[in-house]
């Protein structure tokens, strides 16, 4: 089977008969000219890509009408069970940390450690709050904060604090 | 990869709402990451503070009862 990919072009403006060329003093040669820079106007305007802020607006009102209400409400329950039992889970963090230094960086390397540190940190504050999320949301529920603990930088940290202080 | 020091030294500066902010927009970002690349072609920075300024918006929305911390 073959495939055509077919490029839509713009249209290209009709010529409507003006008073520079019903003018009797007017060549056609500089109506031509007039009308090919005017079409060739269209074209580059055509072409070139909107203003960085409106596809800044576009992009905010994709991404406000994406998420279902159920997203949002799973990552307010999150935030509500991790931040309530904050205390006891930074402890449950520290103790693993500490025996995983000891057990495990020794022998498979940092970065190896690392990478489980956050699967294990996922399962150890979600033993906590698991049972706190209802039934029907737990397997997005941990999924969501799954990709919290591996994927959070130290760039998007600085990133909330300036949205959260009310500089942006 | 974030610090456990980093994310406590967050949390207790800005609390609940800081966690629901941060969690949000890992969310967005994770999801929405190739749509807003290949439809709007945003880079890195502008991902970033996009999914900052909806996570935002949409914190509004999921406001619910005051919790006590134990």
């Amino acid at each position: 089977m073959v495939y055509i990919r077919i490029q839509r072009r713009p249209r290209r403006p009709s010529i409507r008969l003006g008073k520079k060329m019903l003018n009797p003093g007017g060549s056609l040669s500089n109506f031509s000219a007039t009308h090919s820079s005017n079409y060739l106007k269209k074209r580059r305007s055509l072409r070139s890509r909107p203003e960085s802020s409106v596809v800044k607006r576009e992009a905010i009102n994709f991404l406000l009408q994406a998420p279902t209400s159920g997203e949002i409400r799973i990552a307010y329950i999150i935030a509500d069970n991790l931040y309530t039992n904050w205390d006891h889970i930074t402890q449950l963090f520290e103790e693993c940390q500490r025996r995983n230094n000891l057990n495990i960086s020794g022998k498979i390397g940092m970065e190896t450690a690392q990478a489980s540190l956050s699967t294990i940190q996922t399962e150890l504050a979600w033993t906590v709050i698991g049972g706190h999320v209802p039934k029907e949301l737990q397997k997005p529920a941990k999924e969501m904060l799954a990709n919290f603990m591996n994927t959070l930088t130290s760039a998007e940290i600085a990133l909330a604090k300036q949205f959260l202080q009310g500089r942006e | 990869m974030v610090t456990l020091k980093e994310l406590d030294s967050f949390v207790k500066e800005y609390g609940k709402d800081g966690l629901s902010l941060l969690i949000l927009f890992c969310h967005l970002k994770s999801k929405y990451e190739s749509d807003l690349r290949q439809r709007f072609g945003l880079d890195e920075e502008e991902l970033n503070r996009t999914c900052m300024e909806v996570a935002k918006k949409l914190l509004k929305y999921a406001k619910g009862q005051p919790t006590k911390k134990k």
